[in-house]
């Protein structure tokens, strides 16, 4: 069955992880490679509670649901790809 | 030439006696001289007004308190002072200055005048009129210098000026055209007209005041998780129940209200701007923010801007509109500190909200007459 594998991505906005580094997460979609493009969504999310908890993990994203710690745009691109490469095999 | 304005206007609101007193003031002469003699006769006004002094002392102290001219020995300007109270009783003063228009149901209501004439120093009398009104629902009350009735004298359509007739005009024209025009385009309309009117060059000071009585715009205004836990659920009831629009400023509030209503939010990422997180939306709410970051921004816009006038299209600015477009706006202030915002290493400072939200309903109170009232839960 030939369905298109669509990736979701969910990146919070809350203040703290706006500040330490969140607001430029927002231009992932220009920043996907072209294996990738047209298979990602992305989108906001109110804050998760992360920042709350002393461990530094700002700013946080959520890829497929799952927790990307101190995400940056390479570290979820990369993350996406692996994701990617499995859903391939 | 003087680029100084020789009319003065000023508006207080007195909270306690629910009033508010408007005074516009045109000085004798033109730039510094005039600007100061307006000022001066404003600021007296009103105060007196607030005290509640008689009129006729009012009026008589401000003559004898005003600097003589050196060229033309007198000191002059003229004034209307106008004060309401939240019955809806107005009274005007009025000495020299074009009348006071009241217009009502499609026409220009006169009511009853009582004139005195207050001694002057030098001897010249001075009539004042005094007069009393009960306003009504969708009365408008505008009140002009000269500079308005006189715009465009010497031109061939307007040998005298455009006059108390021609604004009259203008006025009906404008309301039957639009009829629930604000007060400050009104007043906006009428000063263009009168710009057109002079070849968009004023000759004098012309200024315009508009009082549009109508059913308070309300708005609701959540930030804030409530201290309590058990009130999460109150807070979304009252959001949800009231009549008006509805900002909601914070994260955590509005996961609280969408999981007290079982709305979902939505943040759409597609307009990036660095400085603000961006708004959200939910049904049924007009306006959601992040909190603290988008509070501060309100506040530093709401303190530098002194129009209604409002260009970018941000989340704070849209905020913005929304309270500057309304009357009558209620704050619902969670007082839960977020311990994530105490860490001192942050890069820039969190303000505590609490304080910022103070800040806010100050300046809107105070520059923009409106009426706030603050809940803390």
């Amino acid at each position: 069955m030939l369905t298109k594998p669509t990736y979701k991505v969910q990146i919070c906005c809350g203040t703290m992880c706006h500040i330490m580094g969140g607001a430029e997460l927002h231009l992932l979609h220009d920043r996907l490679p072209d294996s990738l493009k047209g298979k990602v969504d992305v989108e906001g999310l109110t804050c998760m509670g992360k920042c709350n908890t002393g461990k530094n993990e700002h700013p946080c994203a959520l890829v497929n649901g799952e927790v990307i710690e101190n995400a940056s745009i390479q570290k979820i691109i990369t993350k996406l790809l692996t994701t990617h490469t499995n859903d391939l095999l | 030439m003087q680029n100084v304005c020789g009319d003065a206007c000023e508006s207080r609101k007195l909270k306690e006696e629910d009033r508010i007193i408007t005074v516009l003031s045109d000085g004798l002469g033109s730039g510094v001289k005039a600007n100061i003699l307006a000022t001066m006769t404003t600021s007296m006004a009103l105060q007196f007004t607030a005290k509640n002094d008689p009129l006729e002392r009012t009026a008589n102290f401000i003559m004898k308190t005003l600097p003589i001219d050196s060229t033309r020995q007198i000191s002059y300007s003229t004034f209307s002072i106008l004060d309401i109270n939240c019955f809806g009783d107005a009274h005007i003063v009025e000495y020299d200055n074009p009348p006071v228009l009241i217009y009502r149901d499609g026409e220009f209501i006169n009511p009853d005048q009582l004139s005195q004439t207050v001694n002057r120093t030098d001897d010249i009398p001075a009539n004042v009129h005094y007069s009393t009104l009960k306003l009504q629902k969708e009365d408008r009350i505008i009140m002009v210098s000269d500079g308005i009735t006189q715009s465009g004298m010497g031109h061939v359509r307007t040998p005298f000026g455009w006059g108390l007739d021609g604004l009259k005009a203008f006025i009906k024209e404008s309301i039957t055209n639009q009829t629930n025009i604000s007060a400050k385009q009104l007043a906006r309309k009428i000063i263009s007209r009168a710009k057109v009117n002079d070849a968009n060059h004023f000759k004098d000071d012309a200024t315009c005041q508009v009082i549009y009585c109508r059913e308070p715009r309300k708005l609701v205004l959540a930030s804030g998780p409530p201290y309590h836990k058990n009130c999460d659920a109150m807070l979304a009831e009252r959001i949800d129940s009231f009549q008006g629009k509805k900002v909601v400023c914070g994260g955590t509030t509005s996961k609280i209200i969408s999981r007290e209503l079982k709305r979902d939010i939505h943040i759409e990422l597609n307009n990036y701007q660095p400085d603000l997180p961006p708004v959200a939306e939910m049904e049924g709410i007009d306006l959601l923010t992040e909190g603290i970051l988008t509070l501060g921004k309100v506040s530093s816009i709401l303190e530098s801007n002194s129009t209604n006038y409002i260009k970018e299209d941000g989340p704070a600015e849209q905020m913005v509109r929304l309270l500057l477009d309304s009357d009558s706006i209620l704050i619902l202030a969670g007082t839960q500190i977020n311990n994530a915002h105490q860490d001192p290493n942050l890069p820039v400072e969190l303000e505590i909200r609490r304080n910022v939200i103070k800040k806010i309903a100050a300046i809107l109170e105070d520059k923009f007459l409106k009426n706030i009232e603050i809940e803390y839960l």
